[in-house]
Order: C-alpha cells, then structure tokens, then sequence
C-alpha cells in the first residue's frame, strides 16, 4: 500500500499509458500538398489483397480522407457523395458497438432534378475544353 | 450559387475507371487503392472511390465518381449513386469474362437509379476487343444505350463518352419536363 502520492503518480501512469495505447488516425497536410498515404498494411488476404492501403490525392479539393481502422468514410466524403448528415466521432475499433450489415432499400431514384438549360450549359462548357 | 453536378463511372474490375476519371479531371484525383493479386490482372483496385472534378462556368463544377468494382465493395455503389445526373459504366472489351459482372453492374444501377447511362468499351486497341455492337447486344439488347469505343488515357475520348452521357441525360431533362407538362 503505497502512499496518495505513490498512487496518484501510479494512476497517472496507468492513464497516460492508456491513451498511448489508442492514437487516433489524423493527418495533418498543407492544403496543396498531394498525399499519399499509407494508413496501414496487412499481408495477402483471403480475396488476394495485400499491402498497405494507400490514399492519394489532394486536401482541400472538396475531399478528405478515410478512417481505415474501421473503413468508414469520413463527413466530408460522405457529403460530397450525396450522405450523410453526422459527424463521425473516431472511437477504436473495441469501443465501436457491433454493426448489423443489412440492405437497404432505398428505392429506385430518378437523379438529381436538373434543368434543360444547366445541362446545355455543361455540355458547352465541356465541349470547349 | 455554385452547384456541383455528379457524373459515377462503374464497371467491373480492371476496367479503367480510376484512369478515365485521371484523365479528364483538373485535380489529383483522390484514390482509394489497394495492392490486389485478383485475377493476376492488375497491381491495385479501388476499394472506396475515385474522386476528380472538373470546373464548369459560374463555379459550377462536375463531379465524377468511380466505383469500386469488386463486388465485395459493392455497398458504395448506392452511396456514390445518390443524387447522379448519370453514369457511365466501362467495359473491357477485351475481356469477355468480364462481360457477366458488367451485365449484373448494369441491372444494379438500372434498379438503383433511372437516370440515363453509357457504355465505353476499354482496350479497343486490342485485336481480341469486340464490338460496340457486341457489347451492346450482351448488355443494352432492349434499349436505346450508347456504346463507344474509349480510350480511357485520353482526353478527347473520355470527353466523348461524358458528352454522349451528357446528350442522354439532356433528353430525359426534356422528357421529364414533357411529362410533367402533359
């Protein structure tokens, strides 16, 4: 039985080891800097995967990027790809509860509403490049 | 207010749609590769999406998404199709083999969405590469689909097939306001 000192001091150890042992997957980049990443790497897999699994392109281009420890799509991606509403918090794969995967149903959609003229106008936009 | 309009390219795996998306977009494209031995094909696919953009006047701006096109993937496909103008779905034309997950990649789209889609033919340089008649026969029998040959590393033929994509979704613009008219 050590002293409040000793225990205190024990306890903060114990704490600070406890975070060191879960880093959060964050990259800081300069806004024009090309990233490529390497988030993490595994050996060949069952369906012939291996390697690391690398993301590449730009920050600050309308994208960001992907929490791999649990391959979800960070917020940013997930709204440019017309989804989500939420922001992810990033918990450690043993702290994140158990997903059901099912399907969802979300019905046959007709696109975005887009008028006759906005088209033509991409279309000439396009066809000067 | 500037928008941004969404364009997926899709299709079955090693079909070129990380490298057609490179080829038109203005920005680094943003991949999500990994290293794959699948098929002895290709060193690495896309797992999530390949995001690249192209700026249109106003600030408007294109947006074009490629699907992963692994099947196990294939859960993106609705995430990335949410809210498109259209699609274009990339087939190699020289791999056959390839023809039946194209087949299966179209139905799923066509229950996904009812928005207009084309067909590029990849590898068209190739001697075995079958016809756009083929390949729309294999996968469009019924309907009024365009189907052109794509080089997919070049600019002018990426171009083409986003035009003809363009054209199509133009018409049914047309269509939908006639419909509502009547």
């Amino acid at each position: 039985m050590g002293t409040l000192h000793e225990l205190s001091t024990e306890e903060a150890e114990t704490q600070e080891e406890e975070v060191a042992e879960e880093p959060e997957v964050e990259v800081e980049q300069a806004p024009t800097e090309v990233q490529e990443l390497e988030m993490f790497s595994d050996d060949l897999d069952e369906d012939g995967m291996m390697g690391p699994l690398t993301v590449s392109g730009k920050r600050d281009a309308g994208t960001s990027l992907i929490d791999l420890e649990t391959f979800e799509l960070e917020q940013e991606l997930l709204e440019l790809a017309g989804e989500g509403k939420k922001k992810k918090d990033h918990l450690p794969i043993s702290e994140k509860p158990a997903k059901k995967k099912e399907k969802k149903g979300r019905g046959k959609s007709r696109g975005k509403e887009v008028d006759k003229g906005s088209v033509k106008k991409i279309i000439d936009d396009m066809k000067k490049m | 207010m500037a928008r941004a309009f969404k364009i997926v390219v899709t299709g079955p795996f090693n079909s070129g749609k990380t490298t057609f998306i490179k080829a038109i977009s203005e920005i680094e494209v943003v991949a999500t590769e990994k290293a794959t031995r699948a098929s002895g094909k290709k060193g690495s696919t896309t797992v999530a999406m390949d995001f690249g953009r192209i700026t249109l006047r106003d600030g408007d701006a294109l947006h074009l998404y490629g699907t992963p096109g692994q099947e196990r993937f294939d859960f993106m496909w609705e995430i990335l199709g949410e809210g498109m103008l259209g699609y274009v779905v990339l087939v190699d034309g020289s791999d056959p083999e390839s023809f039946d997950e194209s087949e299966r990649i179209v139905r799923r789209f066509e229950t996904m969405s009812e928005v207009p889609f084309v067909v590029g033919v990849t590898r068209g340089d190739r001697v075995n590469c079958l016809s756009p008649e083929t390949v729309k026969n294999r996968l469009a029998p019924d309907g009024d689909v365009d189907v052109l040959i794509c080089d997919v590393r070049k600019l002018k033929d990426v171009k083409e097939v986003l035009l003809a994509l363009l054209e199509r979704v133009l018409e049914s613009a047309g269509e939908a306001r006639q419909a509502e008219a009547g």
